[in-house]
């Protein structure tokens, strides 16, 4: 019956089941799910160019929204309802009788810049141990149940700047699912045995995690990159912060933090908003605010640089990726940059691997925490060096107003404004795959409010990309990628890094405005 | 199955002449069979304004020999390189782009290569025009096929640093030691890097037929009117030979003569804690259909989390890591089923890992296997009647969006059929506890496994001898492919 590898457990660990692995073509791999601790680098050229680099400090994009809100705005404004809890909590529901699945995610702000790099993972323990049963429900109970009924109560965190509790149920289960999950977040059972698995689990995902050389590169590049920034904390935690973690140490997160102060609910679903909220205010709605103070996050230091790390069983095969800062997430710039990596990644994909064959994959995206960075990705290439110098091509391309030419003809690349169209269409279609469940749609409200503070925001997505000009996406590529002081890591066995031309990664390599 | 006439589509399109549709026990769910014997199945779900366009070959892994292993894979990868109407991987990249295409890409599985992408509804048809010719005339560039060559080769390469999959490779190896490419979807790079391009043609006059394929179409659209764009552009597709009518030999049941024990000097695991697995071959789900309905009844039985296999072996394995990591399951292939036992385990000197795999674990399991075969209240009728509200819950749960379901059907249709899929919760609900004893009986007590550890390096080297002692393999980089062994 298994189709594919599963998670057959309720936690990080993976059954690796007889399955065979299917072979994707082209895909990007995801993101890592946690991180490991800081270990000395083979070998690193740290500080390989000076940083005269600055953000800019004001916008480079001109593109300004539409007085009226687009189609897809007004079509789902009405199908959102808030509440405020007793507890002033605020609850977002949007409707969907379309299916049957009931979502509710109760997020928490704060993230990473709660807790210090030592205790990093400390929030993701604490939710996920919030999920191991409460005083009424063991967690034997919990199991039984969601078994029985096709259901799951669990944390996510998969961000620096907030976490959550989740609850996924078919409607005709809600009312029993959500007496067990809301008593999980009021009395939690903080049984010892249940922590004691929870930390093995965490550990053994974080080991499994820094056996894969992608994510071991990802993972080594941000120790460097958020050394002294809240971000240094790995919200995934690391082998020694989780060792490090006590179940005194969760409760007592869990009695200071888990408040109503950095607290939002959010339900997808075909839910009557009165009624949830009533059933919230007897339940969810009394846990009390704790007068949590998150510090704020500011910029982390760029650094352009280049480190060498040696994963002797990649034999002939790196991973190469650089990462730098950007637009700030409710800057205009931001919307404009997503759109410009969507137009890079079809450049990198063609010059990189198209033409030279040089990867089995090759991307760019724009990660929109409180402290922004964009990433450039060279995934499994037996040529480092020349595959940088390749992505800074591309790079120049598209900071020379080119992109691929999508309409055919004797020329490769064409003007961006005979494109963007296009482009505009593909960046929209993928923001509406990424709500076609409830819960992603869930994680699309939260995000909103707790970046924007309008749990709205992700409504206007379409209208700010529509509004995005081929002079603004020059704009940005030029302020925000062209010369960035790019943090690079090259991860491969000792002699492929041997091989590595550390000059190619000394700045950038293009030529803007020669195409 | 029974035909309905869907009359207000039929209306809508009259001039193609009347439109059939087979109904399907799913929501939603229409079926339809091209004359050239290209099926089709839509899914109406109007959720977001999206298509969501897959077209699925039954061809793998499963259909290699030694000399073309890796080279399904390959194929994979040139079906993106051109074809007669976009010409570069280039320009078939751009005209994905200008459909305003937000995800794609193919998949090569053991038993079938697929290729998706998701379209604005309103270019459904222009989806389906982009697929047809890269289904049916693919370039196959000989500078390209060098280029892909290279990248594939990168990819097979990167494998040997996956934990996962040179353990994969290893129990595939051992399991199927008759046949091992027929389960190694990526293959043997010196195949790859000699593949020529009259080697792919051969597997697209062989394999990339449309009676051989099924086309998926989920989304926001309208059944019918999807029915007659397949029609327009796949409905002249030459059919070919059957190439399904001489099937290969099955691997051998047992796939071991006697027990084979692996060790894994694995460093995704960290210091302390092991994994154990026992793993024997499973009924073929087109030779033996009816044992899969009971493998697959018995899997979820047992997934229970306080029921009475879990709990048993769980208690009388010293060591054991959490009940919530101890199971079983049925894999289902056409050919190379496998039926599974796993836990997680502490490390421990005084509790040595090789004969608490070869002897506890395995003796353990094994003890509940014949409890649950000789007595009838080993699973009470409770627990069978959550079985099957479980199976209607999954079909709620797979109706969340179209891509879910389109997986799980392309899925059934390549691995068994469209029919074993249709009738997939009446037979599950018809199987008894005879039925779960007899598959039990054949692919278990019967059966001979190959018995896995998985350990950390340190660990490992602590227990070396106790392992070696104890007639395990090690399992390397070196030794888990069966195209190192230089036998072949």
């Amino acid at each position: 019956m298994m189709r594919s590898i599963a998670n057959m457990g309720r936690g990080a660990l993976v059954v690796l089941a007889a399955c065979a692995l299917a072979f994707s073509c082209a895909s990007s791999p995801a993101a890592p799910a946690v991180a490991e601790p800081a270990v000395e680098p083979t070998d690193a050229t740290a500080g390989a160019s000076e940083a005269v680099w600055k953000l800019p400090e004001t916008p480079v994009s001109t593109w300004k929204l539409a007085s009226t809100p687009g189609a897809y705005m007004q079509a789902n404004l009405p199908t959102i309802e808030t509440r405020v809890l007793a507890n002033g909590v605020t609850l977002i529901v949007k409707k969907n009788p379309a299916n049957r699945i009931f979502s509710m995610k109760v997020a928490f702000r704060g993230g990473s810049a709660l807790v210090s790099p030592d205790k990093a993972g400390l929030e993701a323990m604490t939710l996920a141990l919030m999920a191991r049963g409460s005083t009424t429900y063991p967690y034997a109970e919990l199991q039984r149940l969601q078994y029985e009924k096709s259901s799951a109560i669990g944390s996510t965190a998969s961000s620096y700047d907030w976490a959550s509790l989740d609850l996924n149920t078919i409607d005709k289960y809600w009312d029993e699912l959500f007496k067990v999950f809301a008593d999980c977040a009021l009395n939690p059972a903080f049984d010892p045995a249940q922590f004691a698995v929870v930390q093995n689990d965490f550990k053994v995902a974080i080991q499994k995690s820094m056996a894969d050389p992608y994510n071991y590169a990802v993972t080594r590049l941000h120790d460097k990159m958020f050394a002294g920034h809240p971000y240094a904390a790995e919200f995934g935690g690391t082998a020694a912060s989780i060792s490090n973690i006590t179940l005194d140490d969760v409760k007592s997160y869990y009695a200071r933090t888990i408040g109503a102060d950095r607290m939002v609910v959010v339900a997808v679903g075909n839910f009557d908003a009165d009624a949830l909220a009533a059933s919230l205010n007897a339940t969810i709605g009394a846990i009390p605010s704790k007068g949590v103070t998150i510090p704020p996050v500011g910029r982390f230091t760029p650094k352009a640089a280049l480190y060498l790390e040696k994963f002797d069983k990649s034999k002939g095969v790196a991973y190469v990726r650089g990462d730098f800062p950007i637009a700030d997430i409710k800057s205009p710039d931001f919307p404009t940059l997503q759109l410009a990596y969507s137009m890079l990644d079809e450049l990198l994909f063609s010059i990189v691997r198209t033409d030279h064959g040089a990867c089995y994959s090759v991307w760019s995206r724009a990660f929109g925490f409180l402290s922004p960075y964009g990433s450039l990705v060279v995934y499994k290439t037996d040529k480092p060096s020349a595959a940088k110098g390749w992505v800074d091509e591309s790079i120049a391309l598209l900071a020379s107003g080119k992109t691929l030419n999508i309409k055919g003809g004797a020329d490769k690349y064409a003007p961006i404004a005979s494109t963007i169209d296009a482009y505009k269409a593909k960046y929209v279609n993928a923001f509406f795959g990424n709500q076609e469940t409830n819960a992603q749609t869930a994680t699309q409200l939260a995000t909103s409010y707790l970046y924007f503070g309008d749990h709205t925001e992700y409504l206007r997505f379409i209208d700010k990309i529509n509004a995005i000009s081929a002079q603004d996406v020059v704009a940005a590529v030029n302020a925000y990628v062209v010369n960035a002081p790019i943090s690079w890591i090259v991860v491969a066995d000792q002699a492929t890094l041997a091989t590595v031309d550390k000059t190619r990664f000394d700045g950038f390599t293009g030529t803007v405005g020669q195409h | 199955m029974k035909r309905s006439f869907a009359l207000a589509a039929a209306m809508a399109i009259a001039a193609l002449g009347l439109v059939y549709a087979d109904g399907t026990p799913i929501q939603g769910l229409h079926r339809y069979r091209l004359d050239n014997g290209l099926e089709l199945f839509v899914l109406e779900n109007h959720a977001v304004p999206l298509t969501r366009v897959q077209i699925t070959f039954r061809c793998g892994s499963i259909t290699q020999t030694p000399e073309t292993a890796g080279l399904f894979h390959l194929y994979e990868h040139m079906l993106f390189k051109g074809n007669s109407r976009y010409r570069t991987e280039t320009e078939f990249s751009a005209a994905m782009t200008d459909l305003g295409v937000a995800e794609w890409n193919g998949g090569t599985s053991t038993e079938y290569v697929t290729y998706y992408f998701t379209v604005p509804s309103a270019k459904t048809e222009a989806g389906l025009e982009f697929w047809s010719y890269a289904m049916r005339e693919p370039l196959f560039d000989p500078a390209e096929l060098q280029i892909e060559q290279g990248v594939v080769s990168n990819e097979i390469n990167g494998f040997l640093s996956d934990p996962d999959h040179v353990y994969s490779s290893a129990m595939d190896k051992a399991l199927f030691s008759k046949y091992p490419w027929r389960r190694d979807i990526g293959g043997n790079e010196a195949v790859v890097r000699s593949a020529t391009v009259a080697t792919l043609r051969s597997i697209q006059s062989t394999y990339y037929l449309p009676n051989n394929a099924a086309l998926f179409v989920g989304g926001d659209v309208d059944p019918d009117q999807v029915y007659a764009m397949a029609r327009q552009w796949y409905g002249t597709w030459k059919a070919g030979a059957d190439p399904w009518k001489t099937p290969a030999p099955p691997h051998p049941t047992p796939g071991v003569p006697k027990p084979v024990y692996l060790v894994y000097p694995d460093e995704s695991l960290p210091e302390g804690i092991a994994y154990i697995e026992m793993r024997y071959r499973g009924p073929d789900v087109v030779i033996e259909p009816k044992p899969t309905y009971a493998a697959d009844v018995w899997g979820y039985l047992i997934q229970k989390p306080d029921g009475a296999f879990k709990t048993a072996v769980f208690d009388g394995v010293p060591g054991l890591y959490d009940k919530d990591y101890l199971g079983g399951y049925y894999y289902t292939q056409r050919d190379g089923g496998q039926v599974s036992f796993y836990t997680y385990c502490f490390v421990d000197k005084d509790k040595p890992l090789a004969s608490r795999a070869q002897s506890l674990f395995k003796e353990a399991v094994t003890a509940q296997i014949s409890k649950m075969v000789s007595d009838q209240s080993y699973f009470s009728d409770a627990e069978f009647g959550i079985v099957k509200q479980k199976l209607e819950d999954e079909q709620i749960l797979n109706l969340e969006t179209p891509e879910k379901l389109i997986e799980t059907l392309s899925f059934w249709w390549s691995v068994a059929s469209t029919d074993y899929f249709f009738n997939y919760v009446p037979n599950m609900k018809r199987v008894e506890r005879a039925d779960v004893a007899a598959f039990l009986r054949k692919f278990v007590l019967s059966n001979v496994p190959v018995v896995a550890v998985r350990v950390n390096p340190a660990d490992f080297e602590a227990e070396a001898d106790a392992f070696a002692q104890s007639g395990y393999a090690t399992v390397t980089a070196d030794t888990a492919f069966w195209w190192k062994d230089g036998t072949k």
